[in-house]
């Protein structure tokens, strides 16, 4: 494999994990998982996983 | 117990913070609770063979929460399963106010929790005549009282040694208010607690957010027979616990009133004149603005010039080949434009920082609450919105100094609507292109046209908080109560320490997105589908024999974007933009436009031959560039591209559009959010793109 082969091949990479960084992000955020905000106005005062009490 | 977890908790502008890194001596790390973005500090002291983690509660007037600050502090107290629920309490009190304190004191001793009193800033008693007989205090609280002063440190190592000595146990002499008696009676056998108040505090919170939607609803049918309200039986405890104290702490607590007139009441008779008051603050915003634009200038040059040199100098040490374009031009770029807001982020957040250092922060609040509320912002909103003149990015960042999650929310979706100054350079082409330079009514037409522009963005924002306040929900109303603190000199140490966190936050936590899209841009800028990329240079020879040197390479670069992805995506938006009067070399702009606004200019020139490299406000520059777009032909309409009715659809456009990908980014960062954050980005690019086609449809 020559060296521009090379790097063609890892500026692919590089970039393919650039959109999958974005994407996934992105998903995350949509599907909810990373959970309520600051300033999402919703009723966000519970943690991740409610302790329930007696 | 290894690593046993004290709590401070306290009210507001008590000095709990400055307590709090004088404890931990920075040993710290500032996260979020779980699931929300409330910021959670936390730290660690080594002591008496331990490591203790201390953690920083927001602050709070009572536990019964109004904002999801205190709802964590309400959790983290009343949950018995919360794992952050402290062994120790230290109750951080300030000597002006020392009731209120108590109070707070009194109900985390009676949900069972080992608690210890600190007058923290005991220095003010002095100054303001105040006495307080601390063996008194002492024997009402059944605890140890602590005086500190966590500007000098002092008392500081005395508290720490005694993070073990166990408070004796607490036998409460406060009724609950009887009206509750049968309720109360009733809440007890459905939770069998271990302490009378922790049932209270169950029956008079309303929804108890870690309990189930059963026994939240349990409590609620024992207040619906009693006829009780859970507002009613907090405000009932107050009230009973703050007469309950006046004659206790009239014994303990005495204040010389001639102290009344001191400084901070003289500085507020001037600050909060109802006309200088509002010329002294829009003179400190003038300041600010000026600052974050003018002062971080000859930085931002300075990291500019130094990521375009290590660009450079990447492209000529490196071998020729995409790797290397990569990193000079996509990833050290892309660096270089997230390093590149530093100084404006550092500059603005030493001015908030010492601004609540001082205390100025609550009266800047007070002042613009009453004009921001019809707005459905808050006061706090104010130092957003302007900074938006400035940047965008820590305009957005500094939302967070607003308690009321909704106001918050509303104030970080409406900023980007401000006119930046990443705008002015189109603005400057635009206006070049399509305004006649005359004078109207003694006015220079242009900078009428400018000045409009600034206020379009202005009502833009107000027009959206308006409409965003009826859509959005809020569980916690808003209120304006707060305290006017004290005047005090700022805490250096706390201004580096804020400074330091915002920054990082920024650069580590938006930077990321910021970079990956950087990389996206360039790949697509960067390579084509076909031979006409590829063989550009063959192509562009071919047909242009007489061109050489700069103005080939020029060409060649056209030729190349042109048929670069970037450059068929240009195209194949050509069909939606075509209808506000843009062809495809326009389209490239704005999407380009999407990595940073100011890139408009700099991807103009390029797709008209004259190398990226512009300075808009270098004259010769802005003529050469000017003429060329002039002289451009739309091929879709066989007229000017850059008319009057094109020109002042994208100056809409431009005006409204949400393009910048770091605001974007700050904007999730703060927000926690994709959902918000694309609402935003999609009701500003809507409201751009029907705003841009009215406008061209009418002029034509």
């Amino acid at each position: 494999m020559d060296n521009l082969t090379v790097q063609y091949l890892i500026v692919g990479i590089l970039v393919l994990a650039a959109v999958w960084y974005v994407v996934r992000n992105v998903r995350k955020s949509l599907k909810g998982k990373s959970g309520c905000s600051k300033g999402c106005g919703c009723s966000c005062g519970t943690v991740e996983k409610p302790q329930k009490a007696n | 117990m290894n690593n046993p977890i004290i709590a401070l908790l306290g009210n507001p502008n008590v000095g709990k913070t400055s307590l709090f890194n004088r404890i931990t001596k920075l040993n710290q790390k500032v996260g979020n609770y779980p699931g929300i973005t409330v910021e959670k500090r936390e730290g660690q002291v080594k002591a008496n063979n331990k490591t203790y983690r201390i953690i920083d509660l927001p602050g709070t007037y009572t536990l019964f929460p109004s904002s999801m600050d205190e709802e964590v502090v309400f959790n983290t107290l009343v949950n018995k399963e919360n794992s952050f629920r402290p062994n120790l309490v230290i109750v951080v009190a300030e000597p002006t106010n020392l009731k209120r304190s108590v109070i707070l004191y009194q109900q985390a001793r009676e949900l069972g929790l080992p608690a210890i009193f600190v007058i923290n800033m005991i220095d003010e008693a002095k100054e303001k005549g105040i006495s307080i007989d601390i063996p008194k205090l002492e024997q009402l609280l059944n605890t140890k009282v602590y005086e500190t002063n966590a500007r000098t440190g002092q008392g500081i190592d005395q508290l720490i040694k005694n993070f073990d000595a166990t408070p004796p146990m607490y036998v409460s002499k406060f009724q609950l208010p009887p009206i509750a008696n049968e309720a109360l009676e009733e809440t007890k056998r459905l939770f069998p607690l271990d302490t009378e108040y922790h049932t209270w505090q169950y029956l008079a919170k309303g929804e108890v957010s870690f309990l189930s939607k059963e026994k939240n609803d349990s409590i609620q049918q024992i207040r619906d027979k009693h006829q009780l309200k859970a507002e009613k039986l907090q405000k009932e405890e107050a009230i009973l616990r703050s007469k309950s104290l006046d004659g206790n702490l009239a014994e303990i607590y005495t204040k010389d009133d001639a102290s009344n007139k001191n400084k901070t009441n003289a500085i507020d008779k001037i600050l909060l004149h109802p006309v200088f008051g509002y010329l002294i603050f829009f003179g400190i915003l003038f300041l600010i603005f000026q600052a974050i634009y003018t002062w971080s200038g000859p930085a931002m040059d300075f990291i500019d010039g130094l990521f375009g040199d290590l660009a450079a100098y990447t492209q000529t040490t490196l071998p020729a080949g995409p790797l290397t374009d990569l990193l000079s031009n996509g990833i050290i770029k892309g660096i270089g434009g997230i390093v590149i807001f530093i100084p404006q982020i550092v500059i603005l957040y030493i001015f908030i920082s010492i601004m609540e250092e001082t205390g100025y922060m609550s009266r800047v609040v007070f002042l613009m609450d009453r004009w921001l509320r019809p707005f459905g912002l808050n006061g706090k909103s104010v130092i957003p919105l302007i900074s938006g003149v400035a940047c965008a990015v820590p305009a957005v960042m500094s939302a967070r100094n607003i308690e009321n999650a909704k106001e918050r929310l509303v104030t970080i979706l409406v900023t980007p609507f401000m006119t930046c100054s990443a705008r002015l350079p189109i603005y400057i082409v635009l206006i070049g292109l399509v305004i006649p330079d005359t004078k109207y009514a003694g006015f220079q037409l242009q900078g009428m046209v400018l000045f409009v522009m600034y206020l379009l963005g202005i009502f833009a924002a107000l027009f959206s908080a308006i409409l965003l306040t009826k859509i959005i929900k809020s569980k916690h109303k808003s209120f304006l109560i707060f305290e006017l603190p004290t005047y005090k000199s700022p805490d250096w140490k706390n201004v580096a320490l804020n400074v330091w966190e915002k920054t990082a936050s920024f650069v580590f936590g938006a930077g990321k997105i910021i970079l990956a899209i950087s990389v996206i841009l360039w790949a697509l800028g960067s390579f084509g589908p076909n031979d006409k990329f590829s063989k550009a240079k063959e192509y562009v020879t071919q047909n242009n024999p007489n061109l050489s040197g700069e103005d080939l390479d020029h060409e060649i670069s056209s030729y190349r974007l042109e048929h670069s992805f970037l450059g068929y995506l240009g195209m194949a938006i050509e069909p939606v933009v075509e209808p506000l009067g843009y062809d495809w070399k326009m389209g490239i702009g704005l999407i380009s436009s999407f990595a940073a606004r100011e890139v408009f200019v700099g991807t103009m020139a390029t797709v008209y031959s004259l190398g990226d490299e512009v300075d808009i406000e270098d004259e010769a520059t802005k003529t050469t560039v000017l003429s060329k777009m002039r002289s451009e032909i739309n091929r879709n309409t066989g007229l000017p591209a850059y008319n009057f009715a094109s020109g002042i659809s994208l100056l809409l456009f431009y005006a409204f559009a949400m393009q910048c990908m770091s605001t974007i980014a700050a904007v999730k960062r703060e927000t926690g959010s994709w959902k918000w954050t694309l609402i935003q980005v999609g009701f500003m690019t809507g409201l751009a793109y029907f705003s841009a086609l009215i406008a061209y449809q009418l002029l034509k």
